[in-house]
C-alpha cells in the first residue's frame, strides 16, 4: 500500500506549517498541496461549508476543532469522516490521518457518548417521523408525494383526477396527522421520510 | 433473550467521575471502588440515563461504526452486564439488573 497523501487546510499558517512538517516526517504519509486522500482541515462553526468543498469520493476529510459534540456532529454531518480536538497532539493527529486514510472514523474518545446519544435521538426522530406518515391513507400519501414534487393544488386535482377542494380537503388532513402548519414543512417532512422531491419536468 | 431488551438503565448518581486521557475512573462510593472505564465502555455508561434502551444504543453503534446489529447488541449487553456487576448501572424502579444476585 502506497503513502497517504495529506493536505492541510488550516487557516493558521504557522500551526499549518509545523502540522505539515510533523505529518511530512512520517515515511507513510507525503503532504501535498495538491489532490489528496486525507485533508486536514480546521473547523469551526461556520466552516461547514469547507468540509463540503473538500469532500469527495476517494478523500477523506478529517476536521480538527473545539472539544465539544456540536461542531463535532456538524462537522461529520457535512461529510468529514473524522474529528480530532484542536488540543490532540501532532502524535494524535497522524493517528486520525491513518484512520481516516484507511477509511476509518476517529472521533476523540471522550466525545463518543454524545455522538452516539446524537445518533440515539436522530434515530428516534426518523421513527416517530416513519410513524406519522404510516397514519396517511393512500391518498393523502399521493398528495403529499406530489406537494413534495412541487406540483400546486391545481396540478394534484388535476394528476389525481379530483377538485382542487379535495385536495385542499387532504391537505388539510394530511397537515394536522403529520403536524405541519404548511407546505413547505410537509416537503421538508417528506424529504426527512426519503419521499423524493422528484421535480415534475423529469418524470 | 436477554433482560436487558426489557430495561432502560440508569447511572449510578452517585458516582464521582475523573478523565484521564483515553480512560475515564468512576468511583463507586458504595463499594469504594475506583473503576476504569475504556472510551466504549464510558460512552455507553454515558447512555445509562434511564429513558435510552439499550437497544437503541446497539442501533447507534451499529450505524456509527458499521457493525452488524447482532455484534453491536453483544458488545452493548456485554459492557452492560459488566458495568452491573461493578454497581455503576441502576434501573428507575431500582429492580435487579440482569447480571446482579
Amino acid at each position: 500500500m502506497g503513502n497517504i497523501r495529506v493536505r492541510i487546510e488550516i487557516a493558521d499558517t504557522g500551526l499549518a506549517a509545523a502540522l505539515s512538517a510533523f505529518l511530512d516526517a512520517d515515511p507513510r504519509l507525503e503532504v501535498t498541496r495538491g489532490d489528496a486522500d486525507v485533508v486536514v482541515v480546521g473547523f469551526d462553526e461556520a466552516s461547514d461549508a469547507r468540509v463540503v468543498a473538500v469532500h469527495s469520493p476517494g478523500t477523506g476529510v478529517l476536521a480538527i476543532g473545539q472539544e465539544h459534540p456540536e461542531p463535532m456532529i456538524a462537522a461529520l454531518e457535512a461529510g468529514a469522516l473524522g474529528y480530532m480536538s484542536a488540543t490532540a497532539s501532532f502524535d494524535q493527529i497522524a493517528d486520525g490521518v491513518h484512520s481516516v486514510g484507511g477509511g476509518h472514523g476517529v472521533v476523540p474518545p471522550a466525545m463518543l457518548g454524545g455522538l452516539l446519544r446524537h445518533v440515539v435521538h436522530r434515530r428516534r426522530a426518523a421513527r416517530a417521523d416513519l410513524d406519522r406518515l404510516e397514519t396517511l391513507t393512500s391518498r393523502e400519501r399521493d398528495v403529499l408525494e406530489l406537494v413534495a414534487s412541487g406540483l400546486d393544488r391545481a396540478a394534484i386535482a388535476q394528476r389525481l383526477f379530483i377538485s382542487t377542494d379535495t385536495v385542499r380537503t387532504h391537505l388539510m388532513r394530511m397537515f394536522r396527522k403529520l403536524d405541519v402548519h404548511s407546505q413547505p414543512e410537509a416537503v421538508a417532512f417528506a424529504a426527512r421520510c426519503g419521499l423524493a422531491a422528484e421535480p415534475e419536468g423529469e418524470r | 433473550m436477554s433482560d436487558w431488551e426489557k430495561v432502560r438503565p440508569r447511572r449510578r448518581g452517585e458516582a464521582w467521575v475523573q478523565r484521564d486521557g483515553e480512560q475515564t475512573a468512576v468511583y463507586n462510593p458504595d463499594t469504594e471502588a475506583l473503576h476504569l472505564l475504556n472510551a466504549s465502555a464510558r460512552a455507553i455508561w454515558e447512555l445509562c440515563d434511564g429513558d435510552t434502551a439499550p437497544k437503541e444504543m446497539a442501533e447507534a453503534i451499529a450505524e456509527l461504526t458499521g457493525l452488524t446489529p447482532g455484534l453491536a447488541w453483544t458488545d452493548v449487553t456485554t459492557t452492560l452486564d459488566r458495568l452491573a456487576e461493578l454497581g455503576l448501572v441502576e434501573t428507575d424502579d431500582g429492580a435487579s439488573l440482569p447480571s446482579q444476585p
